[in-house]
């Protein structure tokens, strides 16, 4: 046993020298296409990099938006509330019994939800990230179901499901086929640069 | 009264996805690794920005319209059509690729969204 993988090593280590021989010799033989072929790989190497990073700038800008239409529900349960009994005169003397508090709440998260959106617009696509807005529906019905009780009628949960295949769809071949997206598209628009 | 709701709502979502597109416009010219002040400033005057943001308001205005013309519940599914507008749109002026994916996945959030305002 012992023997046998001694003898493997070294027959490892012999292979090991034998590939690093020629590998030297190569070198030395044919500089030129060995180097071009260095800044091939180089090349394939940053390309690689730059994928990775568009798949990362991709899932920020995904979760960027999710968050605002988080956000964005929050402030229309807040908007509901401080709109209930609202009146001019509560915007001066901020009575405790009326909400105003969650009126300026309510606008505060809308303005938010809008800085995360313009956020995640400069890092990926508009025509991914704006259907992706869609998902503040989920929310809602989630919210809606938690705090007011409503509930999961048939359509209702059909309805949850196909948009959050929507969204899915509209993600995924994103990140999958990365290499082909351009070749893959449909229809060619305008001129590429 | 509903194709006049229909034809409002279709200016309003038409007019929402331009201001979108103007949006996304002006968010590519945004540098973020700067002071917050500094950002602020680029904020207030990037034209398209604001451009983008008047369109919105301009289409909040014939939403609202709508509105009180027709019931929540014919109107609301109905601004989901601007989805489709955007992925179009941003396929016209963007030059972003035009997947099967894509619309396949828009037309299931429409549907999604009608489903769930019934």
């Amino acid at each position: 046993m012992k023997n046998s993988f001694i003898k493997k090593r070294e027959n490892k280590k012999e292979r090991k020298r034998r590939t690093m021989k020629a590998l030297r010799n190569h070198t030395k033989t044919d500089t030129k296409t060995s180097f071009q072929q260095d800044s091939f790989q180089r090349a394939q190497k940053e390309n690689k990099n730059e994928r990775i990073e568009k798949k990362k700038t991709k899932k920020l800008a995904f979760f960027i938006v999710l968050f605002s239409t988080l956000l964005i529900t929050f402030a229309q349960l807040l908007l509901k509330k401080g709109i209930q009994d609202f009146h001019i005169t509560s915007l001066l003397l901020f009575p405790p019994e009326t909400k105003t508090w969650a009126l300026f709440g309510g606008i505060l998260f809308y303005g938010l939800s809008a800085l995360l959106l313009i956020g995640a617009l400069s890092l990926g696509e508009l025509s991914v990230i704006y259907p992706v807005y869609a998902t503040s529906y989920v929310w809602v019905a989630f919210l809606s179901f938690v705090y007011l009780h409503e509930t999961f009628t048939l359509t209702k949960i059909i309805g949850i499901s196909s948009i959050l295949f929507g969204v899915v769809l509209l993600y995924i071949p994103w990140s999958k086929k990365e290499k082909q997206e351009y070749q893959h598209s449909l229809f060619q628009g305008g001129k590429r640069e | 009264m509903k194709m006049l709701i229909l034809f409002f709502i279709l200016i309003a979502t038409f007019i929402g996805s331009f201001g979108a597109l103007f949006l996304k416009k002006g968010a590519e010219k945004l540098n973020f690794k700067q002071a917050v002040f500094s950002l602020v400033w680029e904020f207030l005057t990037n034209k398209e920005l604001l451009i983008g943001i008047a369109f919105y308001v301009f289409s909040a205005g014939f939403y609202l319209y709508a509105l009180s013309l027709g019931e929540v519940s014919f109107v609301y599914p109905l601004v989901s059509l601007s989805y489709l507008w955007v992925v179009l749109l941003s396929w016209k002026y963007l030059q972003e690729p035009l997947t099967k994916e894509k619309m396949i996945g828009v037309v299931f959030i429409i549907i999604g969204v009608i489903l769930l305002t019934l």
